[in-house]
């Protein structure tokens, strides 16, 4: 048996992701037999719009479902506590988002006390210490493997200046088809905001994890920086 | 059955999976995690150091006592080493995640009984699932008349986990090990073991009086890879009449020398009963602000400019807050010595009747009596890229130690490009120096400086004969090290002893068989 068809069954005894497996753009009926709704988290950054937008696009034929967001007010990270209960309160559902790192750090061990699947975090630094490029790193579960050579593949695109940087988490998976392609014209928030909803969809065509860099002739067209993005299953 | 990402070192497959299988019909399957999607929950880490040397094999989540037992026969047929967390809030130090890669996290949460509040002995019985948050509802919804201690991640974060690495909190009872009193702990052989009174049968003193007879034990279980604490007992300060927290700002740096030596009498004399807090200005700016909007460049911000930055935002070069506390009678009599004393520095002295709802003096008014708040997590909003690695040297509570540390710091922090973030927290006689080295997890060669960043601090605080009171996952062998090879030697003899085959959190404290 070849390692790739080895892989696919353990994926099917798995029971997550295979219809990703397989070649191609799946049309994914499945997320919408599933019922999978998705719920976008922001926290009032400078990149919501696009990372939103991103989400909107990225679920385009994947038969999932866009719920209705949760935005936090910014300010003291005292007053997330009810967000827990907002989250408890949505078991099943996908959560996509994009926050502050102060914020990310308290949500995170919200995620982990309600038992939430967590596919896929991103850490994305744009600040001026990183020059003129946006610094990403991603830590991926098999179901989101190789977000990091899409976005890479769509900010060279848009001749943006990034350095990534993806750590996989589990088995090796094996390419599952033609490599994803997403818009590069919205930048690094908005190309996140589309491959994490389709990953939260069941719809990622996994890729290979890697290192990229690139010396682009665009500069960073945003000054936000420290967020984090993520896609879990409560 | 799921396929196994990482195995416990030196264990075969088959084994493992036997392992889990054991598991499984111990604590039931919807508690033991072997799945990437809950792993990589326990990976994320903040301190300078890959993630893949410290993921787990898998997590397991016991709900007894009896239940770790069985699971610890388990582990010591197959040799699967168990890494245990409490409430696994460690952020800074390592978060959830072990030691070393491959070990199966033991996640206590479920274990989160408040078996017992005493309102007249002032005491708590716990387990180690049980969040300040948690203890802090059941004494309000009671109306108990008791004060917690908690550390800044406060509501998230709990008194076993924190006590067992020797954390500190801002009340009277900040010195939290210092006011735990008896413990349950299972031994890697499964054998239950109480200290103090708790050896006793029907003991009820078990919680009032610490020593028991012969040696005291309880510490070997701090810091440590010994035991597995399965409840704890702690004090809990009756609440006081009178509470009155107070601030005092300085401007200039070299203040701090006469800041400290002024505290000192009065923090060993009890005159000021709480631990008292004297933040760098630069860390307080940290919280509230971005880094790139207040400040473009690369690099420790120079001394300068983040002296403007401060006194622009109206707080201190040096910011004190600590409270008093007591009948009115006393704290009248108290507040007289310790105005008195400041105002004789030149420092200006901030009180509530002052400064009202100022949302930093309420926040560390909450904090210091005990109230959980998280505005601290601001902090990871300066730098970006959720970097933090805590640099926590002792000191004697000496002026003149405060300026030595500090320039020793920040030489170090200009070589590597890291801002002094600080602040020098006044227990009885030492302070703790705590550095939080903030820096950005997405730039590979960022993370690198901040790994080598600690490593030269702690090398050089040790050739200065200064040791840090506690580390992270990145530097426990390191740190084991600047404490000499008889503390190390000792610390394995016991291990040994009490487990032979190494299965409870091994590397913990730099700790091995
Ligand atoms: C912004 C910020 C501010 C902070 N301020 C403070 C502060 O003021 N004071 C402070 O002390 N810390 C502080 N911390 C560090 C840390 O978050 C706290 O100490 C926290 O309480 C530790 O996490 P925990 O209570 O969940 O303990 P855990 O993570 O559960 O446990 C800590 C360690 O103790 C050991 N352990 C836990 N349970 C057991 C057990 N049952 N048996 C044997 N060993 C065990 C393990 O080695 C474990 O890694 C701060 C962190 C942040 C992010």
């Amino acid at each position: 048996m070849s390692a790739s068809r080895r892989a696919v069954l353990k994926w099917a005894v798995a029971g997550s992701g295979l219809v990703a497996l397989s070649g191609g753009w799946p049309t994914l009926a499945a997320a919408a037999a599933k019922g999978l709704e998705i719920v976008p988290l922001v926290g009032r950054s400078g990149v919501d719009a696009s990372f939103l937008d991103g989400i909107r696009t990225g679920l385009v034929g994947t038969g999932a479902a866009l719920s209705q967001g949760i935005l936090l007010q910014p300010g003291d990270p005292s007053a997330l506590e009810d967000l827990e209960q907002r989250l408890s309160s949505l078991r099943g559902r996908r959560v996509v988002g994009l926050l502050d790192e102060g914020r990310q750090a308290i949500v995170d061990e919200m995620l982990r006390d309600l038992g939430a699947k967590v596919m896929c975090t991103g850490r994305h630094s744009a600040g001026p210490h990183t020059g003129s490029s946006t610094n990403h790193r991603f830590a991926t579960t098999p179901c989101a493997r190789g977000i990091g050579s899409v976005l890479a593949g769509a900010l060279a695109s848009a001749s943006e200046s990034f350095a990534i940087h993806e750590t996989a988490f589990g088995a090796d998976v094996p390419p599952g088809g033609a490599p994803v392609r997403l818009d590069g014209s919205r930048g690094w928030a908005g190309i996140t905001g589309q491959a994490l909803a389709r990953v939260a969809a069941d719809a990622w065509i996994p890729g290979p994890a890697g290192h990229y860099r690139h010396l682009g002739l665009v500069a960073r067209t945003t000054a936000d920086h420290g967020l984090v993005t993520f896609a879990a299953q409560l | 059955m799921q396929d196994v990402t990482v195995l416990p070192h030196g264990v075969s497959k088959g084994n493992f999976l036997k392992a889990i299988t054991e598991f499984r019909e111990i604590v039931g399957p919807e508690y033991v995690k072997t799945d990437d999607e809950h792993i990589i929950q326990y990976t994320k880490i903040m301190v300078p150091d890959d993630e893949a040397k410290h993921t787990p094999s898998g997590i397991l989540a016991p709900a007894s006592v009896e239940e770790i037992q069985r699971i610890l026969a388990v582990c010591n047929k197959y040799k699967v080493p168990v890494w245990t967390i409490s409430t696994g809030r460690n952020l800074g130090y390592g978060s959830a995640a072990p030691a070393t890669r491959g070990q199966m996290v033991l996640d206590l949460r479920r274990m989160n009984k408040i078996i017992e509040v005493d309102a007249e002995l002032c005491y708590a019985l716990v387990e180690p699932g049980v969040t300040y948050k948690q203890l802090y509802d059941y004494i309000h919804e009671r109306n108990l008349p008791l004060w917690l201690s908690m550390p800044l991640p406060s509501a998230i974060a709990g008194p076993v986990g924190n006590t067992l690495d020797r954390g500190v909190g801002y009340t009277p009872y900040g010195e939290h090990f210092l006011f735990s009193c008896g413990m349950e702990v299972i031994l890697a052989n499964g054998e239950l073991l109480r200290t103090g009174m708790g050896g006793i049968p029907n003991s009820n003193t078990w919680q009032v009086f610490k020593w028991g007879y012969g040696p005291y034990l309880d510490g070997i279980f701090t810091q440590s890879n010994f035991g597995i604490v399965t409840k704890m007992g702690f004090w809990l300060m009756p609440k006081p009449p009178v509470y009155k927290p107070f601030g005092v700002q300085f401007d200039n740096e070299a203040d701090i020398v006469k800041i400290i030596d002024t505290i000192r009498p009065l923090r060993i004399a009890n005159v000021i009963p709480s631990p008292v807090w004297v933040s760098h200005g630069l860390w307080d700016v940290a919280v509230m602000n971005k880094r790139a909007d207040v400040y473009g460049k690369p690099g420790r911000m120079p001394d300068d400019v983040a002296e403007a930055l401060i006194r622009k935002q109206g707080i201190g070069i040096w910011n004190v807050f600590t409270a008093l506390m007591g009948t009115e009678e006393q704290v009248a009599v108290n507040w007289k010595m310790v105005e008195g004393a400041f105002k004789a520095l030149g420092g200006k002295i901030l009180v509530e009747e002052d400064v009202g709802d100022d949302p930093v003096f309420q926040y560390r008014k909450s904090m210091f009596s005990g109230t959980p708040t998280l505005r601290e997590f601001g902090m990871y909003n300066w730098r970006g890229g959720g970097g933090s690695q805590w640099f926590a040297p002792v000191a004697q509570a000496r002026g003149s130690e405060t300026l030595k540390q500090m320039k020793m710091c920040k030489q170090t922090l200009d070589e590597y490009g890291i801002d002094y973030t600080a602040v020098f927290i006044v227990g009885w006689r030492d302070m703790h120096h705590v550095v939080d080295l903030l820096y950005d997890r997405t730039d590979p060669e960022e993370m690198r400086k901040a790994h080598d960043c600690y490593a030269k601090l702690l090398r050089q605080f040790a050739a200065e004969g200064y040791g840090i009171y506690r580390t992270s996952i990145a530097f426990m062998d390191e740190v084991a090290d600047t404490f000499g090879p008889v503390k190390k030697d000792v610390n394995r003899r016991i291990k040994r002893a009490l487990d032979p085959n190494g299965i409870l959190s091994p590397g913990k404290s730099g700790i091995h068989i």
